[in-house]
């Protein structure tokens, strides 16, 4: 009995030192990590347990993710059921600092307006989200909401940075709207009102009457060209993007989440690309892309593959990088002929 | 009247003055002065944009609040699932209840094998509570229900903010972490049934047994190794090589478990276990599975291999001369919802070592999404056992899951 006490006390973990620790963080995915840095600065190491060259909402609980998350002083996910592999390795870490209802248990997505609620739950709809569509950080206005989350609860777990975090969370506030809008609108207007324009879609309106269209930068005025155009998606991935920049998604090559198309599905698919011209398909670099090139090669519209999550792994390092990247790609399909990519 | 004339006369020509006024085009716009007025109000409107930019956050907040599903008591109630499975087998010759020519027959039947329903939810902020009932048929029309498994699990000590090594305890009945197929419930088995050395060795169902479980982690060296290691105290007998030992003779048993991730797509895992009942009665097992899941397609793609082998030291005049068995399977995966897999049991009888029997089989499995599986198998059986020697048995599995669905990685999502 002694023997097994005197093992257990030697894996407890270290006492806390004097010298300032960082605070430790995993997130469920690369672009949770990406807004800790952000608003945590030097104080926060964090750590993505997802790759993004997988989709996030399988992956495999192994039991490396839960020895990530054993020391860990706070776990981020986005919730809305879409990480439900999250507590698996919440609760195999045995880690009582990031169980559900702890401080160090972190909703990112806490706040924010979802797309999509169902008015009905079943699973006859496929793999519905019961909390609405779980894909919201692909809309930088959300990027500020979850990363306000993230520090507010930094706030709470390390006090005595508490005001670095806030200066931190504003400068990313700030670095958000200018990437958005464009500085030289921001500097005029001020990030929070053109922010409400923008959520309630009165934004080019209220840019005409007050003259100041001419003044438009950032991701908003490159994405101009796609304003009304619609697209494809393989999975309900993108409408978040899609709303923000302006486009549509009639369709999606899935029949329903999650479940893969019927060859009568597909066709059907296909009629509308030609039917309205579509000459964006915009999926996610984890899924099978046969479906996508089938439809690209019959319609002559561009299979745009891109990653909806970042990391060492992909094109995009930071936020910033990943819409850049997914706007980018958008955009040089649609300015594109037909057919030539 | 000659009062009013010049009166009107006034206003015409006051009219007439201002007309042309009113026509002359509007002057450039001028820059509004900065009066201290202006820029008073400016400030105001400022103001009232913050808190208009705050109360919109707040409805946000409000609408999200509103948006999620009304919660009332009825919120506490357990997460419940529901799992069904149809078993259809067709024989070329009689079978019998655990191969007993005097029990009843089971070939060539259909049956709702097994029902089970699975109550899950927290209990308090330090443990988590799961009960799963059972309701089985061995032989069709007639069901057996059980208590599979009902245990507490404490997340937190009371004494440590910190478990040493991630400890999880686990309290009441369990699958007792023997190899790595005893704790998988039959509906989530990658084949139709249970390896025949398994069955042999931990029962027909597989070992349950009620007693006590701390899970931690050791030191592995390395970020992409894990070594865990399971030390549980079991209530005595329950297995087949202990079906004579008293439950007050309490049994124990040890599992180690070293995972690690060879590259980003594929893993390996290595288990050692051991139980002892008594020095006459124990059971040592190892197991190893390698697995291939790319990150890109992973749900398209996916390979297994695997195998675990059993040995008993046994010393009781009743059973057999250290028996043991062994099984190999693999698994690869055609397409999003097709596997296809085979298997290979060799085992010796606990009571006789000198009778064995050997199965081979092959298994097709279709998904129509993670939670209605439909699969068809093939055996062939040899065995020194009269009544199984030279089996062919073909089958049809149909596995359905509905309810709350527990967070627990379903074989098709390894």
């Amino acid at each position: 009995m002694q023997l097994i006490l005197s093992l257990f006390l030697s894996l407890t973990p270290p006492a806390p030192q004097d010298a300032p620790k960082k605070l430790e963080v995993v997130t469920t995915l690369g672009v949770l990590a990406s807004l800790a840095r952000e608003v945590g600065g030097d104080h926060v190491h964090a750590e993505a347990l997802a790759d993004p060259r997988q989709d996030p909402h399988y992956v495999e609980p192994k039991p490396t993710l839960m020895q990530k998350a054993r020391a860990a002083d706070a776990f981020i996910e986005v919730g809305l059921q879409l990480e439900l592999w999250g507590e698996k390795v919440a609760s195999g870490s045995g880690n009582p600092r990031i169980q559900q209802g702890q401080p160090g248990r972190i909703v990112a997505s806490t706040g924010v307006q979802t797309l999509e609620l169902p008015a009905v739950l079943s699973r006859e709809w496929g793999d519905v989200h019961p909390y609405g569509n779980p894909h919201v950080w692909l809309d930088p206005l959300n990027a500020k909401i979850m990363a306000g989350n993230i520090a507010a609860s930094f706030e709470k777990i390390d006090p005595t940075n508490a005001e670095e975090y806030k200066r931190n969370l504003e400068a990313f506030e700030k670095h958000i709207d200018e990437a958005l809008f464009g500085k030289a609108l921001v500097d005029e207007v001020g990030g929070k009102q053109l922010a409400r324009q923008a959520r309630q879609g009165r934004l080019a309106e209220y840019l005409k009457q007050s003259d100041l269209g001419a003044k438009l930068g950032g991701w908003l005025k490159q994405a101009e060209p796609l304003r009304g155009r619609p697209i494809v998606s393989y999975h309900k991935s993108w409408i978040y993007f899609a709303e923000r920049f302006g486009l549509t998604i009639p369709v999606e090559i899935e029949e329903k989440p999650g479940i893969s198309p019927s060859a009568r599905h597909r066709d059907q698919v296909l009629a509308l690309i030609r039917d309205q011209k579509i000459k964006t398909i915009l999926q996610e670099v984890f899924y099978e892309r046969s479906a996508a090139d089938y439809l690209a090669k019959e319609t002559g519209a561009h299979a745009v593959i891109v990653p909806l999550d970042l990391g060492e792994q992909v094109e995009a390092h930071s936020y910033f990088e990943l819409i850049d990247l997914i706007l980018g790609k958008v955009l040089e399909s649609e300015t594109a002929p037909t057919g030539t990519r | 009247m000659q009062v009013r004339t010049p009166v009107l006369a006034l206003a015409a020509l006051v009219t007439a003055a201002r007309l042309p006024a009113a026509q002359t085009p509007p002057q450039p716009a001028q820059e509004p002065p900065k009066d201290p007025q202006i820029l008073k109000l400016d400030r105001k409107i400022d103001d009232l944009n913050d808190r208009i930019d705050s109360l919109e956050d707040e409805l946000a907040r409000e609408r999200q609040a509103h948006a999620t599903p009304p919660q009332s008591a009825s919120a506490f109630n357990p997460g419940i699932t529901v799992f069904g499975n149809f078993f259809s087998r067709w024989d070329d010759q009689p079978v019998f209840l655990d191969d007993d020519p005097t029990a009843a027959r089971v070939d060539d039947n259909i049956s709702l094998r097994e029902v089970e329903l699975d109550f899950r939810a927290a209990i308090d902020p330090w443990a988590d509570g799961v009960v799963i009932a059972t309701y089985e048929s061995d032989v069709p029309n007639d069901f057996n229900a059980s208590i599979e498994e009902g245990y507490v699990v404490l997340k937190k000590l009371p004494i440590l903010d910190s478990a040493p090594g991630g400890l999880k305890v686990k309290l009441g009945r369990f699958r007792p972490e023997f190899g790595r197929f005893n704790y998988v419930h039959l509906h989530d088995l990658p084949q139709p049934t249970y390896p025949r050395a398994l069955t042999t060795f931990l029962g027909t169902e597989g070992f349950t047994q009620d007693g006590v479980s701390g899970e931690f982690f050791l030191p592995s060296g390395s970020e992409s190794s894990t070594l865990e290691a399971t030390i549980q105290v079991l209530d005595g007998g329950g297995l087949p090589l202990a079906a004579d030992v008293p439950g007050n003779q309490v049994a124990s048993l040890g599992h180690l478990k070293w995972f690690r991730d060879l590259t980003d797509s594929t893993n390996i895992e290595l288990g050692a276990s051991g139980y002892e009942s008594d020095s006459s009665h124990q059971l040592f097992g190892v197991d190893a599975t390698y697995k291939w899941k790319p990150l890109a397609g992973g749900e398209w793609r996916s390979f297994l291999i695997g195998g675990e082998v059993f040995a008993s030291h046994i010393d009781d005049p009743t059973l057999g001369n250290d028996p043991i068995g062994y099984y190999l399977w693999s698994q690869y995966q055609f397409d999003k919802n097709v596997y296809l897999g085979a298997r290979y049991d060799h085992a010796e009888e606990i009571t006789d070592e000198t009778q064995k029997t050997d199965v081979i089989g092959t298994y097709l499995t279709y998904y129509t999404t993670e939670f209605l599986r439909f699969r068809l198998s093939l055996e062939h059986t040899e065995s020194d056992v009269a009544e199984l020697d030279g089996l062919n048995t073909a089958a049809l599995e149909v596995n359905m899951v509905f309810g709350s669905h527990p967070v627990e990685p379903y074989w098709v999502n390894r």
